[in-house]
């Protein structure tokens, strides 16, 4: 019991803000619209107050059965919206036609094929800009909803007018983001919706870490998937760092929903090079092993995350390869990355010996020449090029490596007489590099003596 | 720490609505990657019956092109070959005419013993024979026997003119009966002459066919166009 109350209090904390949602759309749910009012004022006919106290009795599953198999149901709801002056009628249909459309996505078909759509986009638009967030939300989402499902209902200005105007709906941040959802689905506008002004603001601040709000979050996440799909928009969010940032939440974030989306958009950016170094750069692969022995409750996610794994091992085959850590070493800057790991070394130990050991020579000048930025600090700065010290850690893991996965690689260390210098840096300030140091002077001067007996 | 039943139905309650919310947003996120794998697959069809119609459309194209190039061809054909009929038929006409008119020749009796002259005169020219026979028709033999010697003169005068020579050639008229045919009309259907001369000599190795006939035809193809 004492279990059950943790696991019980955990979720419920995770729940709060959908809680209120909930509650609200089943507050209005639950009460009634007064219907009699209207018979007496002769704008619902008899008949129609019958049929909707009807079904306001029904169960909620009976309710979606009832509203997919009845047509009048649906045409009477609808005109309860004109209705102007009523604000709980408004909420209270537009409240059942989300509900059931959440339920069921293919009802937007079924409802278009009722209703007249010049009038529901007539209707709709004109509560869009009602006083009440509550309905304005709503009857937005229904709308642009119909769009993304049915747009050959629509005609073309019709949709640009409603992207244009989103900005000037009484709308919540959630909804504003509702329908961008929902518009982003069908890839003529997703231009149009990129390039309004607030688009990108409302995204970059949801996607900081310090944003608390999950659903917003999954909202966001949400939209750069859609964009994702196609390529001119991941090189479009790669220039304004959506992408890190979204890399950022995904190794912090831990809702599932989130992660869910996050691998989706993960998958679709693979195959484009300077997002594939984001993905490598912030350590993706090590996130995605750790999150596979984590629990979720929907079992799709592990064979997603293996899938992922997959492809993505595959991908830094071909790309961690010789030629990119040279290029690497001609920039003089070295980073941590998968180009410094006993793996990477393994594979490609041999490719060194290229230019008689060019890459090696070069290790050892950025060593030497830190050595003597340091001994001078006191002189003027007489180059401009300063040596960071990762730069050199990493340059001394990897000249110690090759030592000791090299055949000869001692031998050759030798040449550029690394060890004296590896000595010097054993004495330096930096915690790094004189571990480094360390490990590489243990790598040269140690032999394997199991190998060497097994040769002979 | 114990919950009453009231309190633990409602987050009973609670958590079953939040699974369901997770689900229907789940459900969600398949509709939307449903969509998109449906707009694509969408384009990517009709991209390659579009791909296909218009390969079609370029087949007929050509198609069409070719039957039109051929209709104008053999339309070119039917009309050069109705010119060569009536260039023919007006030659047939033309040779009509003519060898009608020769055939009313011979009865000119002065023009046509200068025109046998000249034929014989031309003939000797051609063969530098010292001895030929000549062949003519059974009305003409009285006539080109009495220019025998005209022409051997003629001949002669020629000859010193332009080349300061003299030959001597020996004419005679061939008697054996070997005549040329007889003068064209409308009873004989035959092979008819319409006059004129063949020199030969006398071992019949060299022939000199100088009727009006193949004069005329000579003619005919020299005027040819």
């Amino acid at each position: 019991m004492a279990n059950n109350n943790d696991g019980i209090s955990v979720i419920t904390k995770f729940v709060d803000t959908e809680q209120k949602n909930e509650i609200l759309h089943d507050s209005i749910l639950n009460h009634m619209p007064c219907y009699d009012k209207y018979k007496e004022i002769n704008i619902l006919s008899a008949e129609d107050v019958d049929l909707l106290k009807k079904f306001h009795d029904l169960s909620k599953k009976e309710k979606f059965e009832y509203f997919k198999e009845n047509n009048e149901i649906v045409i009477i709801l609808f005109n309860c919206l004109q209705t102007d002056f009523n604000i709980h009628l408004i909420q209270y249909v537009l409240t059942i036609f989300y509900e059931i459309i959440r339920n069921d996505g293919s009802s937007y078909s079924y409802v278009l094929s009722v209703l007249d759509s010049e009038n529901l986009y007539s209707y709709l638009m004109k509560l869009c800009t009602h006083r009440d967030t509550y309905i304005s939300d709503k009857s937005s989402f229904l709308l642009s909803g119909s769009f993304c499902y049915n747009n050959n209902n629509f005609t073309e200005t019709q949709i640009k007018d409603f992207i244009l105007k989103i900005d000037f709906f009484n709308i919540t941040e959630e909804g504003k983001m509702d329908i961008y959802i929902n518009i982003l689905k069908i890839d003529y506008y997703r231009q149009d919706i990129y390039e309004l002004e607030e688009f990108l603001i409302i995204l970059t601040k949801n996607l900081e870490l310090s944003n608390n709000n999950a659903n917003k979050q999954y909202k966001s996440v949400f939209c750069v998937w859609l964009l994702t799909f196609k390529d001119s928009f991941i090189k479009k969010l790669y220039k304004c760092n959506i992408i890190t940032l979204v890399m950022n939440l995904f190794k912090k974030c831990k809702v599932e929903k989130i992660i869910r989306v996050c691998l989706n958009i993960i998958k679709n950016i693979l195959h484009m090079d300077d997002c594939f170094e984001i993905i490598v750069d912030n350590n993706i692969i090590q996130t995605l092993t750790v999150l596979q022995y984590d629990k979720w409750r929907d079992n799709d996610i592990y064979d997603n995350i293996v899938q992922l794994l997959h492809k993505l091992d595959q991908r830094v085959k071909n790309y961690s390869n010789f030629e990119r850590y040279c290029h690497e070493l001609a920039n003089g800057k070295l980073k941590w990355s998968i180009l410094h790991t006993e793996k990477f070394w393994l594979e490609n130990v041999m490719q060194f010996e290229k230019n008689q050991f060019k890459a090696i020579e070069q290790l050892a000048e950025i060593i030497k020449k830190y050595i003597e930025c340091v001994i001078n600090k006191g002189d003027a700065k007489n180059n401009n090029e300063e040596i960071d010290s990762v730069t050199v850690a990493v340059a001394c893991f990897d000249i110690g490596e090759f030592a000791r996965l090299y055949p000869n690689g001692k031998k050759i260390c030798q040449n550029f007489n690394i060890k004296e210098n590896i000595m010097i840096l054993i004495a330096m300030k930096d915690r790094d590099i004189v571990r480094e140091a360390l490990l590489c002077a243990q790598k040269i001067m140690l032999n394997n003596w199991q190998s060497v007996s097994s040769t002979k | 720490m114990a919950l009453d039943d009231a309190e633990a139905q409602k987050q009973i309650q609670q958590m079953v609505n939040f699974i369901l919310n997770e689900a229907k947003d789940k459900a969600h996120e398949i509709e939307a990657k449903a969509l998109e794998d449906f707009n694509i697959e969408k384009l990517r069809i009709v991209q390659k019956m579009k791909e296909k119609i218009r390969l079609e459309f370029q087949k007929k194209a050509k198609q069409m092109e070719i039957k039109r190039s051929m209709s104008r061809s053999s339309a070119i054909n039917k009309a050069r070959l109705k010119k060569m009929c009536a260039k023919d038929q007006v030659f047939k006409e033309i040779y009509k005419i003519s060898s009608e008119k020769l055939a009313e020749l011979y009865k000119d009796k002065e023009k046509y013993k200068n025109l046998i002259i000249d034929l014989i005169v031309q003939s000797l020219f051609y063969m530098q024979e010292p001895h030929v026979i000549i062949r003519c028709r059974d009305v003409d033999k009285a006539i080109v026997e009495s220019c025998f010697n005209e022409a051997v003169q003629k001949y002669n005068e020629k000859l010193k003119s332009q080349f300061n020579i003299t030959k001597n050639v020996k004419i005679e008229l061939d008697k054996s009966g070997n005549y040329l045919p007889p003068p064209p009309s409308s009873d004989n259907e035959g092979k008819s002459c319409l006059g004129g001369i063949i020199l030969s000599t006398p071992n019949k190795k060299i022939n000199c066919d100088n009727t009006l006939d193949v004069r005329l035809k000579l003619a005919i193809e020299y005027c040819t166009p």
